[in-house]
């Protein structure tokens, strides 16, 4: 039944579907409204910005939250305000550009190793080795020998959590292709390509989508841990875990300086969290046998 | 219970406090900016080891606290021959932690086996100039030099790696010598546990008396905030670093004590005199006067620094205000970038010349000096505001050495540290020309006349020869401005108010005199 | 029996599985560091690099020799049980290791039992009340502790418990964990390196819980009337936890590797401390050995966590 059920929604429904689902959602509204908003900064950081977020002004730093400075000002006498607005474009693109480049990769190791078994062995071997490194050493010594800078921090996370996106498929696959559906399917002789994308991906995306929603809530926060080791993104620029490691000196005399991206980075996970959960709710093949 | 007896309770409890309270540890726990690298005094390169083998160690001299050589394991010594041959009589009656006497072969022991190749110790290099160690009887020993030399005592008798070892003790570890350090000092090496702690000991036959506490505890602790609040609940009695920021709340609260004395160290912004664009002296007048040093010191190191003018702090005795100083003017600046051709700004604001941009690269370590890399961010902004463009480079440190060794950057911060405020030591290495890539100089900073002064100052005996020797280098400099001075950190420390008798001074961590008033 | 003789048979496959993966391990590991700049005898000769002492230097470390050299020298002493000498330190890396690994271990299993505990917990009792304010609240909370940096939560419960309310110590390793003392000094480590696991525990394991509770065959329980609790706990727990125990697995493996910034943070003296250090003052055999040892200890881990897979999953098989 479920397999004929599936087999036969058009794809327009399906989405279709989903969207009206989500519209329902308060939790993906709220998600969906925090990372527009987050969205909209990143976009507009230069219009919204009330000054320059790279302006030092040394003798007027460490200012508490005031009227001119609606956040404050930081250890070089910046706008906090206006850095967190333009911080919003580092930080998003560190969470986006590291979790493709894990999710993508991972995602397909994990699809082969799940479902061919001969490449199983190979690829969980690999992943193995990847797995096992320290994440923190891991990305230190990429970055090391790459050179500083933000695009190289996001290549190291990025390939810092491949494997765990190589495991959970697997481990999915694993349950979801014994279950009938599949093996009737196999049974009727649909393609294996179809099997994958049409029946095995749909229904292992739920703890994907999880996974990738604290995953770039990980991936942003990683890149916080690098600054604090002194390889984050290269100054001026102003990222939130940046901003949060050069905070954490004078976290007991201007803690504003640290508090405010910390918020930043808490809302942008709340938003992204919110939003994928609506979205697993509303792409759950259980809920949707239901209707 | 009869009066006699009460009184006779009272009288024996108040006597075994009296026989405990004495007899009670005298522990001091010091919190070190790091794990301690290596004890064995041949291989130690940083602060955080030196301070503690420093304990365990001594030299045949060390520095008072106004920076002059005084008789540590040497009782006296003479220089003859205009400098080139030294000899040290020797402190008699002084024994090693394992018993072995202190003597004259003890002394040549030290440092044969620190020039020894095999041993690839750092200090072969502070001895270099070396070139036979004769002993003349149990206490007395020579050195000649190749070459006369008035720094010596500075340069090699009283780095921290000439410490004097036991060669007993040295014999029987040979490279893990490092794990059981045998010296003459006030304090004996009782254990290490790795990151976790170093433990000493009183020397109780120390020849200079055996010192007030029973035991000195360091423990290491990198992150400054962990440090102070140790401090402050009384986890540790005493720290090593004092940042600007903590330095008024440590001023504030009334159970703690604060320390602080000009040192011998220096940090300065170098460019890199062969490079576009300051191999143009303009460039580099047009930035020295562009860069706002006094603000920047005032901002970022209130009460832990001081600004300077030249290459040596004003704590040394060498140290000289140029006449030619570069105030804070960014007119001047333009005029200096104009008289270069550099007029015409492209579509960012930048200076441009033949479709050449006036950009440079500013490398900076990460943490490896107070504020660096804000400091960086700040000469980013002052360079754009004359119209060149920087870009930042931060390092973390071991790339960073590689990078400015090989004269990557064209800007960079970088600091020198000694124990003295001996100027043959501190231009030497860093302005000499043979010291280009690979030694010192980042500046990659070439001037003959400046190298034929700095090898007459090393071998000029006479005090006030060599202080004119060295304002005259100093003059040459502040033209040529191949560099930017900036400040020199001061030695600032803190402490419970229990920490008693302690003396603070550039010349090292005195712990003698110390005691706990609990 | 034959399932026996079968978990073991996996197990020996496993175990020699483990030299292919230690050995990329190290290659990889080795390579990278080949290609960092830096020159680890620039970085122990002091201020004054003097030439003739960087070439001392080099020789004693066998840097003077080329490359694949080098990687077989380490290989051959690796066999033998000998993995070189810091460059750093002097000492045998091997004692470096062993003296440090253990408090590394200690903080990881202290921070995952911890974890483990307080996730699961509040993941399953989120589930069973499904949709009322506790599960809100839980699902929030775990939102907040798992998008807060480690460091930043090591700052504030070390300024609230060590410097306002004076409880715990500051830094520092106290005892072993059978005394007071060490207790008190695992305590804060040990609970800031737990909370963002604790957090993605207890979401997954919610997750979890509500897609069994979904499934067919739970359904059909309830509509035979058993009742609820015994459904969540009996009927659920058990296969809900298999994608809980997998990143339990990963998350215990991160823990170990990710532990350096509060070792950092509150001195403890562990192994990651030390493997950051090594990459910064370029100590190569250092770097190998801490990678090789957090390695081996990951797939060991990993291991046990497969098994477990078995016995909690009959359907998966190993052949």
């Amino acid at each position: 039944m479920a397999v004929s059920a599936s087999l036969g929604t058009p794809r327009i429904s399906m989405s279709r579907r989903v969207a009206a689902r989500l519209r329902r959602n308060p939790g993906a509204w709220i998600g969906a409204v925090i990372l527009l908003a987050f969205l909209t900064a990143a976009v507009f950081a230069p219009q919204i910005a009330p000054y320059d977020h790279t302006r030092q002004n040394i003798l007027r730093r460490l200012q508490p939250p005031s009227e001119e400075h609606r956040l404050g000002t930081d250890e070089l006498g910046r706008d906090i305000l206006s850095r967190i607005i333009f911080g919003t474009r580092v930080s998003l693109q560190v969470g986006l550009i590291s979790v493709s480049i894990s999710g993508f990769f991972g995602t397909a190791f994990g699809l082969a190793a799940g479902y061919f078994r001969r490449l199983d062995n190979v690829i969980m071997r690999f992943m193995d080795i990847l797995l096992a490194f320290p994440g923190i050493l891991l990305a230190m010594a990429i970055v090391a020998a790459l050179g500083p800078g933000l695009y190289n921090s996001m290549v190291a996370i990025g390939i810092w959590a491949i494997p765990v996106y190589a495991r959970v498929t697997r481990g999915s696959v694993l349950g979801v292709k014994q279950t009938e559906y599949i093996e009737a399917s196999r049974a009727l002789g649909v393609s294996e390509f179809r099997i994958i994308f049409r029946h095995i991906l749909p229904n292992i995306a739920s703890p994907l989508i999880v996974l990738s929603t604290m995953r770039i809530a990980t991936a942003i926060l990683s890149a916080a841990s690098l600054s604090f080791l002194g390889l984050g993104a290269q100054p001026p620029i102003a990222d939130w875990g940046g901003m949060l490691s050069a905070g954490r000196m004078y976290v007991r005399d201007a803690p504003w300086v640290a508090v405010f991206p910390g918020m930043a980075i808490t809302l942008t996970v709340l938003g992204f969290n919110l939003f994928g959960e609506a979205l697993r709710e509303a792409l759950d093949p259980q809920v949707q046998k239901r209707n | 219970m009869s009066v006699r007896k009460y009184v006779l309770l009272v009288s024996l409890l108040v006597l075994v406090l009296a026989v405990a309270l004495p007899a009670q540890a005298q522990r001091l726990v010091i919190a070190n900016i790091g794990d301690v690298v290596k004890l064995d005094p041949a291989y130690v390169t940083d602060v955080q080891s030196s301070t503690v083998s420093n304990q365990i160690h001594e030299r045949l001299a060390v520095y008072d606290e106004s920076g002059e050589p005084q008789p540590a394991l040497a009782v006296s010594w003479e220089a003859s021959e205009g400098g080139q041959v030294w000899t040290f009589y020797l402190r008699e009656g002084v024994t090693f932690h394992d018993g072995t006497p202190f003597n004259a072969e003890a002394v040549k022991y030290t440092f044969e086996r620190l020039r020894d190749p095999e041993m690839a110790s750092p200090g072969a290099g502070d001895i270099s100039i070396v070139d036979t160690i004769t002993v003349i009887d149990d206490f007395t020993v020579q050195f000649t030099l190749e070459r006369p030399s008035a720094a010596f005592l500075s340069t090699s008798i009283m780095a921290t790696r000439s410490a004097i070892v036991s060669p007993a003790a040295a014999e029987e570890y040979g490279q893990d010598l490092s794990n059981h350090p045998v010296g003459t000092g006030p304090f004996k090496f009782v254990e290490w546990q790795p990151d976790s702690h170093v433990l000493l000991q009183a020397n109780v036959d120390y020849w200079g008396g055996a010192p007030l506490l029973s035991e000195v505890m360091f423990k290491p602790i990198p992150e400054a905030t962990t440090q102070l609040v140790e401090l402050e609940t009384q986890g540790v009695d005493f720290i090593l670093r004092v940042g600007s920021t903590d330095f008024n709340r440590i001023q504030d609260n009334p159970d703690l004590q604060i320390f602080s004395t000009p040192d011998f160290n220096a940090r300065y912004i170098f460019f890199q005199n062969q490079k576009f664009p300051f191999e143009d002296k303009n460039i580099r007048y047009a930035v020295s006067h562009a860069i706002p040093v006094d603000d920047i010191v005032t901002a970022f190191l209130q009460n832990v620094a001081v600004r300077i003018h030249g290459v040596m702090p004003e704590s040394s005795w060498a140290a000289h205000t140029p006449s030619k100083l570069f105030d804070y003017d960014v007119d001047k600046a333009k005029e200096y970038l104009a008289a270069s051709g550099w007029t015409e700004t492209n579509s960012q604001g930048y200076l441009e010349q033949d479709g050449v941009e006036l950009s440079v690269e500013i490398y900076t370590p990460d943490g490896r000096y107070p504020m660096d890399k804000e400091m960086a961010t700040v000469i980013q902004q002052s360079l754009g505001d004359i119209g060149i463009r920087g870009e930042i480079k931060v390092l973390e440190w071991g790339a960073y050495l590689a990078a400015v060794d090989d004269g990557e950057h064209q800007l960079c911060i970088l600091g020198w540290s000694q124990s003295s405020g001996e100027p043959a030591t501190m231009y030497g290495p860093q302005f000499k020309s043979h010291a280009i890539g690979g030694w010192a100089n980042a500046m990659f900073y070439h001037s003959d006349a400046v190298d034929a002064l700095l090898l007459q100052g090393e071998e000029e005996t006479d005090m006030e020869a060599r202080i004119a020797i060295y304002q005259e280098v100093q003059e040459i400099i502040a033209v040529d401005a191949p560099m930017i001075p900036m400040y020199s950190e001061y030695l600032t420390y803190a402490a419970q108010n229990h920490v008693q008798g302690y003396n603070h001074s550039p010349a090292g961590f005195d712990l003698t005199t110390v005691y706990l008033d609990k | 029996m034959e399932r026996v003789s079968r978990v073991l048979r996996h197990i020996v496959q496993r175990l020699i599985s483990l030299v292919p993966v230690v050995l990329g391990v190290s290659v990889t590991v080795f390579l990278i560091l080949q290609l960092t700049p830096g020159d680890p005898a620039r970085l122990l000769a002091g201020q004054v690099p003097d030439p003739q002492v960087l070439e001392n230097i080099r020789r004693e470390l066998g840097l003077d020799q080329p490359i694949h050299i080098q990687y077989w020298n380490f290989l051959v002493g690796a066999v033998q049980g000998d993995l070189g000498t810091s460059f750093r330190s002097g000492r045998p890396v091997i004692d470096e290791i062993r003296t440090r690994l253990p408090f590394t271990l200690e903080l990881a299993v202290v921070g995952m039992a911890i974890a483990l505990l307080v996730g699961v917990t509040a993941g399953v009792l989120a589930a069973y009340k499904r949709n009322t304010l506790y599960d809100l609240l839980t699902m929030i909370g775990s939102l907040i502790f798992v998008s807060m940096p480690g460091f930043w939560v090591a700052l504030l419960l070390m300024l609230a418990f060590s410097l306002e309310l004076r409880w715990l110590p500051a830094s520092g390793r106290g005892g072993p964990l059978w005394t007071v003392d060490g207790w008190r000094h695992v305590l804060l480590p040990a609970v800031t390196l737990s909370l963002s696991s604790a957090a993605i525990l207890a979401r997954l394991t919610r997750a979890s819980m509500v897609e069994v509770l979904n499934q067919d065959y739970i359904k059909t329980a309830r509509a035979k009337g058993v009742p609820n609790v015994v459904v969540v706990f009996k009927h659920t727990l058990k296969n809900a936890l298999i994608p809980v125990i997998t990143l339990a697995g990963i998350q215990f493996g991160d823990m170990l590797a990710n532990t350096a910034i509060i070792e950092t943070v509150f001195a403890w003296p562990g192994i990651s401390r030390v493997g950051v250090q090594a990459i910064s003052s370029r100590d190569f055999p250092m770097v190998q050995g801490v990678v090789l040892f957090v390695a081996i200890v990951f797939v060991l881990v990993n291991m046990l966590v497969d098994l477990l897979y078995v016995f909690l999953d009959p359907r998966i098989k190993y052949d």
